[in-house]
């Protein structure tokens, strides 16, 4: 155990830049968004009109609900008549809307982590090192694997709760400047520690949901000799495509699809191109643990990174 | 019981033989240069003995252990130097002591510290700031602080200015060196390791060449050096080599009576570099 401590925290400090600041970016820029914001609308005033004339010669104008498209503030006007389920699922698409920026930009990064992962220390020769400690390349590559899929979603959390925190606190100050209803209320309805244990259990559940993703990049990271991302991005390609000329069928590419979709993460059930898309919460996130796609993809997942343990153990450079 | 008894290593890269059937022993207490050109199969061999390398036939052991098999069990009591360049450049020297420390059960930590407190490296310095003596100086210093019965060098010194390959076999041989350790060593500087070693190898094309030790090469090799003058006369007597130089002509013997050469001219001992080049010089 305490060899496997060391080894997540060299990962932590390796990747500390993707994994901590980040996220801490785009808090950064979340923060500079609200704060321009609200100096260019203030409170309570969420409907910029821009006029103009083009070449017909009238006068059209344009309406840019630029807080709506954020973070839904402008909704918080009529929060006074609300019912105590219609706060909840505003608070509830809030909190999804907030995180959202988070989980894109956290994904980009474990992508790229996990694709250089065993392939930048054969690079610079590291890797010798490494091998010259008494660690096996299973440990080593499951030290990879938890560190980014499981440990860096640390920081993710953290920096999603503290960005809804900051927005709550504006939407407060929303609520109270312009008399629209009881600050105590809105906290106690905006179900921020229940979006943390959400989050929680989601980047726990979406780790094994998408493990075929990430042994996959692992498996490449290891055994290929240069451009890894080329690699990860064109090699399912062909399969897909002789699958599709040989038998007509896409289930590979339907496979690929279906673990590479944030299924675990919450979401808000809405409408999306006439599509009904089901909300998730704890109960959809514990229901596919139980989903034959879910251990059909751990069996991947787990041949993929006995691949990438594979070619690590035979693969020492260049 | 040998801390490396290789026999018969063979391995191939397609085509190319690397290890033709290599053999190799280093006990306790001895320490051997694996000597060879360019591409002859030392850094192969080396990999092999760490397991670092698959072997397509032969037997080796190292400390007992099967490296393809037992390389994590065999690394706490291996240690492992190659070229100047291995260590992880965006490290702090601070948070790779932490890592071998968390890793490696045999670390003390206090004495790497204390190894590197006589050094310009400092804890807080990034690998990649560090010189190539540096480097080598914070890679020794962590060696010296576990506890391996068995060190491997390949190449250690490349790079380093000459005070930096002074100080370092320096300190192998007096702070790591006992009589219950062993090294083995390849590096191209022969000259530089031939006062410390007690073994040496000579390596051609994954074969070893010659197998013996510090002690009987003085017993088994000659050189003779004669004025060109009487050199046709020397030449029936079998050397195995000989070179023109300012002083007349040298010739190396092997297994000659000392005595009986010493009549015909100035009898010396060959140092490693000219006995390399005589037994190696018709491969």
């Amino acid at each position: 155990m305490q060899a496997m401590a060391a080894l997540l925290q060299r990962e932590w400090r390796e990747h500390l830049f993707g994994f901590a600041w980040g996220p801490v970016a785009v808090l950064g820029v979340l923060v500079l968004i609200t704060c321009l914001g609200l100096a260019i609308a203030g409170f309570g005033t969420t409907t910029i009109r821009y006029s103009s004339e083009v070449n017909d010669g009238a006068n059209h104008s344009r309406e840019e609900e630029i807080f709506d498209s954020l973070f839904s503030l402008s909704r918080f006007v009529d929060y006074g008549n609300w019912s105590d389920a219609e706060l909840s699922e505003t608070m509830e698409r809030f909190r999804v809307n907030v995180a959202r920026p988070f989980q894109y930009v956290y994904i980009v990064v474990a992508i790229f982590v996990l694709l250089g992962a065993l392939h930048e220390d054969r690079r610079d020769r590291s890797v010798l090192f490494w091998k010259s400690m008494p660690v096996t390349d299973t440990e080593s590559v499951l030290s990879k694997l938890i560190a980014a899929v499981w440990i860096a979603p640390v920081a993710v959390i953290a920096t999603i709760f503290t960005a809804q925190v900051l927005l709550m606190i504006t939407i407060s100050g929303l609520v109270w400047a312009q008399d629209l209803g009881s600050v105590g209320r809105l906290w106690w309805n905006s179900g921020l520690l229940i979006g943390v244990v959400e989050l929680t259990i989601g980047y726990l559940i979406q780790g094994l949901w998408a493990l075929p993703l990430y042994a996959w990049l692992l498996a490449v990271s290891a055994a290929v000799p240069r451009v890894p991302f080329v690699w990860a991005l064109l090699a399912p390609l062909v399969p897909m495509t002789i699958e599709r000329v040989v038998f007509g069928s896409q289930v590979i590419r339907t496979f690929v699809h279906t673990h590479t979709q944030f299924a675990a993460l919450p979401k808000v059930a809405g409408i999306d191109d006439d599509v009904v898309v089901p909300g998730v919460g704890l109960a959809e996130q514990f229901g596919l643990l139980v989903t034959g796609q879910m251990w059909l993809g751990l069996a991947i997942g787990a041949l993929l990174l006995w691949a990438a343990v594979y070619f690590r153990n035979r693969n020492n450079d260049l | 019981m040998s801390l490396i008894d290789a026999r018969g290593l063979c391995k191939s890269f397609g085509d190319v033989t690397a290890l033709n059937g290599l053999d190799l022993r280093v006990e306790p207490g001895r320490i051997v240069g694996l000597i060879g050109p360019n591409g002859s199969g030392k850094t192969t061999a080396l990999k092999a003995i760490l397991g670092l390398s698959r072997l397509d036939a032969g037997q080796l052991e190292v400390l007992g252990m099967n490296p393809g098999t037992q390389r994590k069990a065999l690394m706490r009591r291996t240690a492992y130097i190659a070229d100047v360049g291995i260590l992880p450049r965006w490290m702090r020297v601070g948070q790779l002591l932490d890592f071998v420390a968390g890793v490696h059960p045999s670390f003390q930590r206090n004495l790497a510290e204390a190894n590197l407190a006589n050094t310009d490296v400092s804890l807080d310095k990034k690998i990649r700031g560090l010189s190539k003596g540096m480097n080598a100086q914070l890679h020794l210093a962590i060696i010296l602080a576990i506890e391996a019965e068995l060190l491997v060098l390949d190449e250690p010194t490349l790079g380093l200015d000459i005070i930096y390959r002074q100080r370092f076999y320096d300190s192998v041989l007096n702070d790591y060196f006992t009589e219950n350790r062993g090294i083995l060593i390849t590096t191209h500087e022969v000259r530089e390791i031939e006062h410390i070693l007690t073994d040496v190898v000579f390596i051609h094309k994954g074969r070893h060449m010659l197998n013996l030790t510090m002690d009987s090469l003085v017993e088994e090799f000659s050189k003779l050096t004669v004025p060109k003058a009487d050199a046709q006369a020397i030449r029936p007597l079998g050397p195995i080599a000989e070179k023109q130089t300012l002083h007349g002509t040298e010739f190396i013997f092997r297994g000659h009576d000392r005595q009986t050469l010493a009549a015909h001219g100035e009898l010396g001992t060959p140092n490693l570099p000219e006995l390399f080049i005589a037994v190696m010089g018709d491969h």
